[in-house]
């Protein structure tokens, strides 16, 4: 199970994001994308001091100023049963689905090589 | 894909990673990725009062994008082939 | 190849997660796919040191971790401090990663203490370095030879 998948599970659960600035921001997720852009609900963002509070209805995070997200245990579990209700199907239809990208995740296989497309611009530092 | 090809290589010599948080840290190189992300085994930080942390820890995943520089044993490195495979480099890439 | 996996994970009822992993993850990743499952401690960026159950990865080191502490040191005083249930990390912010030798995680030397108490001595460090960085800069003015 990999890491974007565990956040598209994550989709409808509360979760805590903390960026690259120290900020925090608490809310529902609605939803994200393989760069790992995020669109919360009922937000509550907390300053990097832990001394200033906002209250925001939506809000929109773009992937590359995440430092790292926390959710609940749960969220895990789904996302594992996510995963082998995915791969029943894929096999069922021989196994089209598993290249994966129909669930928007980073195709790495045989098109054409190295797998360094979509997600990959996403990560400025390299 | 010149330098991937040149620190595959060096594995299992002895290096000294410096990183950009100024963390060195000196060890067997176990293996490299395309990135440079660098896996070193038997590591020894080399100044260890100031990392506690990383006593417990003998093996270790580098991220290539943090480090700064390698430092490399001289003997394990053929200059004059690396300045022929460079310049083939340079060649195919013009 | 990943036929075979699946096969094999379909005889068995359960396959490891690390198994999974290894039939579908481009050989760039495989540094990474050995450790998965193991207690690791990661140093992040922000100077924060993390230790936990290293569940999942993919190529840009975006870490997965169950169950995380984050471990402060300073001084002879240490604290764990409990991370929520699950953990992701974005790959940018990791400088490195490594297997935690259970036996010497905690050296001899060090001395548990509670979270309030490390972040006092947290505190404490950061005022003193920032005196000595302002002593530093005046004696730099100064311009001894």
């Amino acid at each position: 199970m990999l890491p974007l998948s565990l956040l598209r599970a994550a989709q409808g659960h509360p979760m805590l994001i903390e960026l690259k600035n120290g900020e925090t921001y608490n809310g529902h997720l609605v939803n994200c994308d393989t760069w790992m852009n995020v669109h919360l609900r009922e937000v509550i963002c907390t300053s990097k001091d832990g001394d200033r509070f906002w209250r925001i209805p939506e809000c929109y995070i773009r992937g590359n100023t995440v430092k790292y997200m926390r959710v609940q245990e749960e969220v895990m579990d789904k996302a594992v049963e996510d995963q082998k209700k995915f791969r029943k199907h894929g096999q069922g239809r021989g196994g089209r689905g598993r290249g994966g990208r129909g669930r928007g995740s980073p195709s790495y296989r045989g098109r054409g090589g190295s797998g360094d497309r979509g997600g990959y611009r996403g990560n400025s530092n390299r | 894909m010149l330098f991937y090809s040149f620190f595959k290589t060096l594995t299992g010599k002895e290096v000294t990673v410096e990183l950009k948080n100024d963390l060195a840290i000196t060890g067997i190189l176990h293996s490299v990725d395309q990135y440079l992300n660098i896996k070193l085994n038997e590591i020894k930080v080399v100044d260890e009062a100031k990392h506690p942390h990383l006593l417990a820890v003998k093996n270790c995943f580098i991220r290539g994008s943090v480090v700064r520089y390698i430092q490399l044993p001289q003997d394990a490195v053929d200059t004059d082939l690396l300045h022929d495979a460079t310049r083939r480099e340079a060649r195919n890439a013009a | 190849m990943d036929g075979q996996g699946q096969g094999q994970g379909q005889g068995q009822g359960q396959d490891r997660l690390a198994n999974r992993h290894q039939a579908r993850t481009p050989l760039h990743a495989k540094a990474l796919i050995e450790e998965l499952d193991h207690k690791q401690l990661v140093v992040l960026r922000d100077g924060r040191k993390i230790v936990g159950l290293f569940r999942s990865c993919d190529q840009f080191a975006n870490l997965v971790f169950q169950n995380p502490y984050e471990r402060i040191i300073v001084g002879k005083q240490y604290c764990d401090l409990p991370l929520g249930s699950i953990y992701l990390v974005r790959g940018e912010n990791v400088v490195m990663m490594g297997r935690v030798d259970e036996g010497r995680e905690i050296p001899s030397t060090l001395q548990l203490v509670s979270p309030a108490e490390i972040r006092k001595a947290q505190q404490a460090e950061k005022e003193e370095q920032l005196i000595r960085g302002t002593m530093l800069k005046r004696l730099d003015f100064l311009d001894l030879e």
